[in-house]
């Protein structure tokens, strides 16, 4: 049985690399889909995931408190994200050692599949742009990632409240975007008889 | 509607990739230092130390509103400051509204330097040092600063009257009461460290590098916080070694300190005859006089030895630096050859030996005819064929009489004498670029006492200091520095550790030694078992 993100972290925090790698393996897929969703693009976010283990690994020496190690890589991965081009900057050269993508056979498929998620996501990002930041960040972590109130306010260094509050905002902010206007009103009306 | 409709499923990252990324990620976390410290506090310090050097070299223009950021006074541009990302991690918040001013100084000629200080929400500080320590987590923090008149009326920029280089920073050992500089001639300088209370609970300093601490020689080694009675706290050497980078690059050293060569080693001048106090041997041979003298054909030294020459005892020898030049030859002055009288049952038949350099020591010589030796109850002599010392075009060299015991009587104390029969001069020295020899030995030690640290340095031109450590462990318990000061290569030297109370058992020194022109020998251990 594998031990538990705690265990692994106060591992790591004693500069256990092969304690950290595990942590990677086991969080690897969560916060790859978490960067693709801030991106849209499946590549950035690859390459977005390993800069957030890393940047996750320069700041090993914090304390966190009991089953905060996921929400506290969300809150490194909406940094990352939010900062994207200063990140890729500092870890250039550490990307720039990744191994190039091989041809994976039977990728075909997939391949198509995922040029599609990166349409639908595009679309969801345009919507999401006209939120303010701290609102954006709420949405994706609340209801694109499925976090509870407590651990957004911990990834982002927020009280409960705000998360409660930003979220709501935004709730109400997106639904006015979305709400049918002008001709669109009345089409949908006649359609329906009212 | 909502957006959540758009989103697509999660994906698995191809395994092939997943275990490429976990990788690299094992190949990456190799290459990063595992005890660097505060990296963005290293980056904003290189970049200040760039900009300080920028602001000294008026062709780029930036001129007093730059000049004037970290030492104006006005809280809207301190504010401002705080409220511009000073270097910290993003979803932090400094507080900038509750910066203060925590040091300033007044600095003749350039006017006040202040050092600002703005608590961050959620605990730590940032401060204009500049630095940030979200996590408190540096007990010593210290950066350099260099600082001038920027206008473009300034006369010359790189005029060093004009530069100023500060120490800025803080520390947060609660009993840290003054900055210690330590300087490469052993001086130490101490200036007093200011608290500031909640929510920021640190000390803060700023203190100028003098100018006439800027010459090679006399720089700044590290920074330490020392307590009210000098209890060396935490320590600093990233500073020093800045303040040696930037001086590299672009920083003048002020008029009237600009390089001076080494200064040649210790010598007295003698036309054939020189002469060494009585009563300095700690061994029984005391040399008090010595005498050259030459034919075309001979070389014949002779010692005069107080109170008689016992031979059983101890030996005698000369050492010549033919060249003289302290830098060739061995490391015992530089001297190329020794002719040495090893007493024994029988020493009034010994014979004198001869050695020749040999790396940075010698090696015995066979010879068919050996070198002539003379014992009478107050002189040994030695004389040697001219032609075995080689060919030679000056008729000067520089001697080295020494008795060999384990403390050794030397003629002169430290250094040669510079023998010059036919009224000559010494030869130029070019500059020094051989490092001391170094060796250290396991020494003992009690608990309350002081324990001798012992080791053995030979440098040519005999002035060394020396930076010794002491741990247990890995615990680094004690750092001495020793002054520049004459060093003798016949002896072994030591230094002196007042050990605490409560330090007992098997500990570990290291000793790295430093010559008068910079040059750094390899690093030597040794144990020092303290009962």
């Amino acid at each position: 049985m594998q031990p538990d993100d705690s265990v692994l972290w106060e591992r790591t925090r004693a500069g256990d690399a092969d304690a950290f790698t595990a942590l990677f393996e086991r969080h690897a897929t969560t916060i790859y889909n978490f960067c693709f969703r801030r991106v849209g693009d499946w590549g950035v976010a690859e390459d977005l995931l390993s800069i957030v283990f890393l940047e996750a690994w320069r700041h090993r020496r914090k304390q966190l408190p009991p089953g905060k190690v996921l929400p506290w890589l969300y809150g490194i991965a909406t940094n990352v994200v939010r900062n994207r081009r200063r990140s890729e900057r500092r870890y250039r050269a550490a990307l720039a050692r990744v191994p190039l993508p091989r041809p994976e056979l039977d990728f075909r498929d997939e391949a198509i599949d995922r040029i599609h998620d990166e349409r639908r996501m595009a679309l969801a990002l345009e919507l999401l742009a006209a939120l303010p930041r701290q609102q954006q960040d709420v949405v994706v972590l609340c209801e694109w990632s499925e976090l509870s109130y407590e651990d957004v306010a911990f990834a982002l260094g927020v009280p409960v409240g705000t998360v409660r509050s930003r979220l709501s905002r935004a709730r109400q902010a997106l639904a006015e975007l979305a709400a049918p206007t002008g001709h669109e009103q009345a089409e949908v009306a006649k359609e329906t008889g009212r | 509607m909502s957006t959540e409709a758009f989103i697509p499923q999660p994906r698995e990252l191809p395994a092939r990739r997943l275990a490429e990324r976990a990788k690299h990620l094992r190949r990456e976390l190799g290459r990063s230092h595992p005890t660097r410290p505060r990296p963005r506090s290293i980056a904003i310090a290189l970049a200040v130390l760039a900009l300080g050097v920028l602001l000294v070299t008026p062709a780029f223009g930036l001129h007093d509103q730059i000049a004037h950021l970290f030492g104006a006074k006005p809280p809207s541009v301190i504010e401002r400051y705080f409220s511009n990302d000073p270097g910290m991690p993003s979803g932090t918040e400094v507080l900038a509204k509750q910066a203060r001013l925590a040091v300033q100084i007044s600095v003749s000629g350039y006017g006040h330097q202040s050092l600002w200080v703005a608590p961050i929400k959620g605990g730590g500080f940032c401060s204009t040092a500049p630095s940030c320590d979200p996590d408190r987590s540096v007990p010593l923090l210290a950066n350099l600063r260099v600082a001038g008149l920027t206008s473009r009326s300034a006369p010359d920029p790189r005029d060093p009257r004009d530069v100023h280089v500060f120490i800025e920073g803080d520390t947060l050992v609660p009993e840290a009461e003054n900055l210690a500089a330590h300087y490469e001639d052993g001086s130490v300088d101490r200036t007093p460290i200011v608290w500031m209370g909640t929510p920021v609970n640190a000390g803060f300093f700023i203190y100028e590098v003098p100018k006439s601490h800027w010459e090679p020689g006399k720089r700044l080694v590290a920074l330490t916080a020392e307590s009210a009675d000098g209890r060396v706290l935490a320590r600093d050497t990233k500073s020093a070694r800045y303040f040696r980078w930037v001086q590299k690059g672009n920083l003048a050293l002020p008029a009237g300190v600009q390089p001076k060569p080494p200064p040649p080693p210790p010598q007295d001048l003698c036309a054939d005859t020189c002469s060494d106090p009585e009563g300095d041997a700690g061994s029984t041979l005391d040399i008090t006089k010595v005498k050259v003298t030459e034919s075309s054909d001979e070389l014949e030294v002779e010692l005069t030895v107080k109170g008689g020459a016992d031979l059983q005892a101890d030996g005698a020898l000369v050492a010549l630096d033919l060249d003289q030049n302290p830098d060739t030859g061995s490391a015992y002055y530089g001297t190329e050859v020794e002719l040495a009288l090893v007493g024994g049952d029988n020493a009034r038949e010994a014979e004198p030996v001869l050695y020749k350099a040999h790396g940075w020591d010698f090696r015995a010589v066979s010879l068919r005819q050996p070198p002539g030796g003379l014992l009478e109850p107050d002189v040994v002599g030695f004389s040697i064929p001219r032609k075995l010392l080689g060919p030679d075009s000056e008729p000067g060299f520089d001697l080295v009489a020494a008795s060999s015991a384990n403390h050794p009587d030397t003629a002169p104390d430290v250094g040669t004498y510079e023998i010059e029969p036919t009224g000559g001069t010494h030869p130029p020295l070019g500059p020094d670029r051989r490092p001391p020899k170094l060796f250290a030995f396991d020494s003992l030690g009690t608990h309350g006492k002081d324990a001798k640290l012992e080791y053995w340095v030979l440098e040519g031109r005999g002035r060394t200091r020396q930076v010794i450590h002491i741990y247990r462990g890995q615990r680094l318990l004690k750092t001495i520095w020793t002054p520049l000061a004459g060093a003798n290569p016949f002896a072994t030297a030591d230094t002196l550790w007042s050990v605490p109370q409560n330090v007992r058992g098997r500990l570990r020194f290291s000793v790295r030694s430093f010559d008068a022109a910079g040059n750094k020998s390899p690093v030597a251990w040794a144990s020092l078992v303290v009962r």
